[in-house]
């Protein structure tokens, strides 16, 4: 413990007075500091645009009631007949599926800012709205933001190499190993505090960007403790991990330009090489599948389907959703244009459209899967995946967002249908408890405690490495 | 004490050191003469455990430097030809470093002591080391070595660089050191300083040791002839 102290001691003193040290570090800061920033004005931008779209949805919806009180003149009488018509309910409020930001979206916006986060739910699905189609390059965009997220997986390391890399050649550089070695009892566990002192003030200015970043953060929602300290968590695996990296070159004692070099090399594998590999892999593997195919097949179907007989539409409508059988009316069913032949429309042409979308949707659902599990091989990657999951910005739960968003339509879409196959409409009071859009997480945070398992086996395997190269010397 | 017996260093073919056999005893001042490349340092670092013996034996009270390094190391002090500190701390500051990583902590009072000791102006204690010469850098790292009151100076060129003046404060220094006890290996170019403060004389050439005297009755310019015919 007095070795250790004595080694802190005095790498504190002369941290001090290492003036170029003192800018690095605060320069890494005030980066750190507007990458937050950023991040906060993206997100504070997108809290903005859910709150209009909200205070847009409760005006409607007070227009939408006023029309049906509106009889002042032939026309808005005529109009408040029909403010009830459930068609007319779906053009003039539709619902919306909203999917607020996480707190910790300030700090990893991941795909939030290029993957839809509100859309207007209509009682029937274009597959090739903008809501829909997926975005060609996520891989690329993964990583895309100046975040903290960015700043601590792509700039940190060199921080941390740029701290680390003269820890041992320094020593003999400037001719101090030899009276180090013969004053001391034990010259590594000498460097191996230095390495630690070193560890400890990258420890100390992480915590406290951290610390800023959710401060920030927790001004637009409120942050959990649980997700706090879970961020923290990871940002200290990632530390220990490029520690581990320095700690295994060091272990060559080479000087001090060849180590840094060969940490800049590593560097350059973990976050240029690596994932540029993997996502050619993964491209090669799973192409993203073209969406024209499906576009000219929509154009076909809905011909197909319109030009068929009102009956036998009326009949495949009825045979998938038996729950409206009661409202059946032959005479108006067999007619075009009518209620059911509307509905049955919709119903067929959508299932017709999702069969053939599905398979699409597979293969991306494939392609991400892969994209996954090639990420754990890559701590730093795999970081970006655990910060996004934390954040909710990630691939999947914008998969998610899309599935809940597809829940909803499908109940809103029945919600209508109750009303127009029966040609019955609205109330003003049933207009209040129309169904609302949740949307639930599916991410838990175990999943993200065991996700980081992969960073700390990657911080065991360079530390058993570099022990070994150690007994060897 | 100290204690060589036939230490041979190899670097590849070239022979640095060839069967040495040495005993320094408590209170010797023992200086090496030689020419550049006679293995002096050599034999320095050899009881410093720098080096591995390619065949034979460095010794310290018994203990084989190369079997038990951080034994032996405990009973060195060493002073370099160039002594090289951490430039962004005083001389007080390292003195108190390399002090504590021997085991030592000193009051700041002990610490001045032992700078003023060596010769160091005071107004120099509390300056970054970055700006000392050659010279002050060699005082500092006498007092550390004095600081760790080891039983044994390997001492490589020590005065190179060292004004008259240093160097005679020096010398008195070292004859002390011999009077209480240390053991002392001192390799050096001086040969009149070299009789002037040894107590044992050593003269090598190409990895031998040539010559041993007493420096009882030796005069410089004998020494000196010697060593001419010598090397």
């Amino acid at each position: 413990m007095k070795l250790f102290n004595t080694i802190f001691h005095f790498e504190w003193i002369q941290l001090k007075r290492q003036k170029t040290q003192w800018i690095s570090l605060f320069v890494f800061f005030i980066i750190g500091c507007y990458a937050t920033y950023a991040g906060h004005r993206t997100i504070q931008k997108q809290n903005l645009v859910l709150t209009k779209l909200q205070q847009q949805y409760n005006q409607d919806h007070v227009l939408t009631l006023q029309k049906f009180t509106d009889t002042l003149t032939a026309e808005t009488k005529a109009q408040a007949a029909q403010a009830g018509m459930a068609q007319i309910i779906n053009f003039r409020m539709p619902p919306l599926a909203l999917d607020h930001p996480h707190a910790l979206a300030t700090l990893s916006i991941g795909q939030r800012d290029v993957n839809p986060y509100y859309q207007k739910v209509k009682s029937s699905v274009n597959y090739l709205d903008q809501e829909n189609v997926e975005i060609s390059n996520p891989a690329q965009l993964f990583a895309g933001n100046f975040d903290l997220a960015f700043v601590l997986i792509y700039l940190l390391p060199l921080l941390i190499i740029t701290l680390c890399y003269p820890t041992y050649a320094e020593e003999k550089e400037q001719g101090t190993y030899a009276l180090l070695s013969i004053q001391a009892s034990n010259l590594t566990t000498i460097l191996n505090y230095k390495l630690l002192f070193r560890l400890t003030v990258v420890l100390g200015l992480v915590l406290l960007l951290n610390l800023v970043g959710f401060a920030v953060a927790g001004q637009q929602t409120v942050l959990s403790l649980s997700s706090a300290m879970l961020w923290l968590w990871l940002s200290l695996a990632y530390i220990a991990f490029w520690f581990a990296i320095c700690y295994f070159f060091l272990q060559f004692k080479r000087s001090s330009i060849v180590t840094a070099l060969q940490l800049i090399g590593a560097w350059l594998f973990f976050l240029i090489l690596l994932p540029s590999l993997t996502n050619s892999y993964i491209s090669l593997k799973h192409p993203i599948p073209l969406r024209a195919s499906l576009a000219s097949y929509q154009r076909h179907v809905s011909e197909e389907v319109w030009e068929m007989k009102p009956i036998v539409l009326a009949d495949s409508f009825n045979r998938y959703n038996p729950q409206y059988n009661s409202s059946i009316n032959l005479a108006k069913d067999s007619t075009k244009n009518g209620e059911r032949f509307i509905a049955g429309y919709y119903d067929l042409s959508e299932r017709k459209v999702a069969r053939f979308a599905k398979h699409i949707d597979q293969q991306l659902v494939q392609k991400n899967q892969m994209a996954a599990q090639l990420a754990v091989i890559n701590p730093s990657i795999q970081l970006q995946y655990l910060f996004n999951a934390l954040a909710h910005t990630g691939r999947n739960d914008h998969q998610n967002f899309k599935q809940a968003v597809s829940r909803f339509q499908k109940e809103w879409k029945h919600h209508l249908l109750r009303y127009q196959l029966t040609g019955t409409y609205f109330t003003p009071a049933e207009l209040k408890q129309l169904p609302k859009f949740k949307l639930e997480n599916d991410t838990n945070n175990l999943s993200i405690w065991m996700g980081s398992l992969s960073l700390w086996i990657g911080t065991m395997l360079f530390l058993m490495l570099s022990l070994m190269i150690n007994k060897k010397n | 004490m100290l204690q060589a017996i036939n230490l041979t260093k190899k670097y590849n073919d070239q022979l640095a050191l060839n069967k040495l056999n040495l005993t320094i005893n408590q209170g010797d001042v023992f200086c090496l003469l030689g020419q550049n490349g006679a293995g002096k340092t050599t034999t320095i670092n050899l009881f410093l455990g720098f080096i591995a013996p390619s065949t034979g034996q460095a010794l310290i009270y018994g203990t084989s430097v190369a079997e038990d390094p951080a034994v032996t190391r405990k009973h060195l002090a060493y002073i370099p030809e160039v002594v090289m500190l951490y430039a962004n701390l005083t001389s007080i500051e390292n003195l108190d470093f390399f002090s504590r990583l021997a085991g030592f902590k000193y009051s700041r009072k002990e610490l001045e002591k032992f700078l003023t000791t060596v010769g160091l102006q005071q107004e120099a204690f509390d300056k970054r080391m970055g700006g000392y010469s050659k010279g002050m850098r060699q005082k500092v790292g006498i007092a550390i070595a004095l600081a760790k009151n080891a039983d044994v100076l390997l001492m490589d060129e020590p005065t190179s660089g060292l004004d008259p003046k240093a160097t005679n404060e020096f010398t008195e220094l070292v004859k002390e050191l011999g009077k209480q006890g240390k053991a002392i290996i001192m390799a050096t170019h001086d040969i009149f300083n070299a009789v002037n403060v040894g107590t044992r004389i050593g003269i090598m050439r190409r990895g031998e040791l040539v010559h041993e005297m007493s420096t009882e009755n030796l005069d410089a310019n004998d020494l000196q002839k010697l060593y001419l015919e010598t090397i």
